[in-house]
């Protein structure tokens, strides 16, 4: 039998995933999945919580979640196509110039 | 049963966000109906902007909070403060734009209205206790953010910086997100109220706070989570920092407070040990490394990180006197820092985003109104009277000897004497002896003048006659 409290170790997990894939990882595209793969495991969460608590405004929240998060990632992959036409990578390693 | 969820006497409380949502659709009508404009979108944006810092004004009396939408938005004095902090940074840093854009050949039309985007999303965080909405406006605010940051696409550091933001930003706002998530799942509520009725002994309670805190000290930029502010301000266009730098840390101070003191109420000893490192640190890492700084945006970066850590410093005393003293001092950063941005841009040349000190040398005999604006904003972010930037932190730091921190405060003012030398040495290479730069490229515009002459006009009469706007950010700290 699989409860609430399993789930949320699996939501959990998946949420340290994206954090390990955005600190390590240094292709931008692949941040943007490690960032998708985050606020995923936010909206389960709060799926999760709703079936706890009973009430509806988890399962609410994850309509507003998903559409925040394809607004973002739109957002994302523009930036990510400026970038790209400036220096033809999306490696973060490559930009430099406002460091000193 | 037709069940209503809301009425129509729901949208009196949310007036401010509907003037800016209008303006907003008025700005795409009319980006998209006139082909050959001369800067109408600006003058539009300001009319749409006044006429919101207007409403604040005038509906800011009587105290009390009017609740709409099932309570989950309300309009209260404390909203209707930063409402007018806001809205008036927009007018400013729309005021900053006008020929700015114009010289840089960058189309206007979604310039004016993500800003406008950007600007409902922080009068909503101001007026919501509900983590939902919390979180839809950080979100607005930040992609408004990222948009804005990147908006000189054909330039070397716009992108590179909308990118880092981009990258720090969502981090932060995911860990926003997953620990309203695990507040829900703790205490079944998004409310602050229904929060702070839950246990707060639980692990996940503790884990939930220190990610929503993550969020929180994201957007005011204070210590851990201050990294981004330099990179971003240093390559974002002037005035799209000047705004930066003011209108989201406003919202989110609010925001910040409110949290504090209804949610988390319950464990009040231990975000204060906390927020006490947290404000510790903030200040003395952004004075210190401000002294090694060579360019003028990325100090202002600094120095805005370690102003983030004063105003912590009133966020701590948790006391009437503390909380008004955040709102007075953001009242008055409006002032000085859009100032002081405005010259910084006054005397940046066509597509050159270089803004070394060193340039400035000698423009204090070359262009004394601009040296004069400089070292006055220059004092003001020291704190030295008669500036609105010395009244602050006086009601600042006897907040906190009110609530009986006086370690906190000697390395307050400690920080205080650090960042002199840093600020005061950008006054002595305006009035050092040299060859200033060659003369004709300065940015003439005269909206940009006016931003000095406002910011001047706002830091001098408020440093002299602070009563007015503290006494309604004392009325505003009342009710939360």
């Amino acid at each position: 039998m699989i409860g609430s409290t399993e789930y949320i170790i699996l939501l959990l997990i998946l949420l340290a995933i994206g954090t390990i894939g955005v600190i390590i990882r240094r292709n931008f595209i692949i941040i943007l999945m490690s960032l998708e793969i985050m606020l995923n495991a936010a909206s389960g969460l709060f799926v999760v919580g709703s079936g706890i608590t009973g009430n509806m405004s988890g399962q609410l929240f994850f309509l507003f979640a998903a559409a925040v998060a394809a607004a973002e990632t739109a957002v994302g992959l523009a930036i990510a196509i400026v970038i790209y036409r400036k220096k033809g990578s999306v490696e973060t390693d490559k930009f430099e110039s406002l460091r000193r | 049963m037709i069940i209503m969820p809301y009425h129509l006497s729901d949208f009196a409380v949310i007036v401010p966000e509907l003037i800016v949502a209008a303006l907003m659709l008025i700005l795409f009508v009319v980006d998209l109906a006139s082909k050959n404009r001369k800067k109408i979108l600006s003058s539009i944006s300001i009319a749409g902007y006044l006429a919101a810092l207007l409403y604040s004004v005038i509906n800011f009396w009587p105290a009390v909070q009017k609740f709409g939408f099932v309570g989950q938005i309300f309009i209260d004095q404390a909203g209707n403060f930063i409402n007018m902090v806001v809205t008036l940074t927009a007018i400013l840093a729309v005021m900053m734009s006008r020929d700015f854009l114009d010289r840089e050949n960058i189309k206007d039309g979604e310039y004016y209205v993500i800003m406008a985007a950007s600007v409902i999303s922080m009068q909503l965080l101001s007026s919501t206790h509900n983590l939902i909405i919390v979180f839809l406006a950080v979100e607005t605010l930040s992609i408004s953010m990222y948009i804005l940051t990147g908006f000189f696409k054909d330039k070397e550091k716009s992108p590179e910086a909308a990118m880092k933001y981009f990258i720090f930003g969502a981090f932060a706002s995911a860990f926003l997100v997953v620990g309203i998530a695990l507040f829900y799942i703790y205490s079944g509520s998004v409310e602050f109220s229904g929060i702070a009725k839950a246990n707060a002994e639980g692990l996940l309670f503790i884990v939930a706070f220190f990610m929503v805190m993550v969020g929180i000290l994201f957007k005011i930029a204070a210590f851990p989570f201050h990294s981004w502010t330099p990179d971003i301000y240093e390559g974002a266009p002037t005035p799209v920092s000047a705004f930066m730098s003011v209108a989201p840390k406003a919202a989110a101070f609010i925001l910040l407070i409110r949290f504090l003191a209804i949610a988390v109420a319950s464990i009040t000893v231990q975000w204060q040990n906390l927020l006490w490192i947290t404000a510790v640190f903030t200040m003395f890492f952004g004075n210190t490394v401000a002294l090694l700084q060579k360019d003028l945006k990325r100090l202002l970066g600094y120095s805005s990180i370690a102003h983030a850590g004063y105003m912590l410093v009133g966020v701590l005393a948790f006391n009437h006197l503390g909380n008004a003293g955040v709102l007075f001092y953001l009242f008055g950063y409006v002032f000085t820092n859009m100032g002081a941005f405005a010259v910084c841009e006054y005397l940046s040349k066509k597509g050159n985003e270089d803004a070394s000190i060193k340039n400035l040398r000698g423009i204090g005999y070359k262009y004394p109104a601009a040296g004069v604006a400089m070292a006055f904003f220059m004092l003001s972010l020291t704190g030295i009277p008669p500036t609105v930037g010395f009244v602050g932190k006086f009601y600042l730091f006897s907040a906190a000897i009110d609530a009986h921190y006086y370690w906190l405060v000697i390395l307050g003012v400690i920080n205080s004497a650090i960042s002199a030398y840093f600020y005061l040495s950008v006054v002595v290479e305006i009035y050092m002896k040299g060859d200033a730069k060659e003369s004709s490229v300065w940015l003439n515009s005269l909206t940009l003048k006016y931003v000095i002459a406002i910011g001047i006009a706002g830091t001098l009469i408020f440093g002299i006659l602070p009563s007015l706007p503290f006494n309604a950010a004392i009325s505003a700290v009342g009710i939360l």
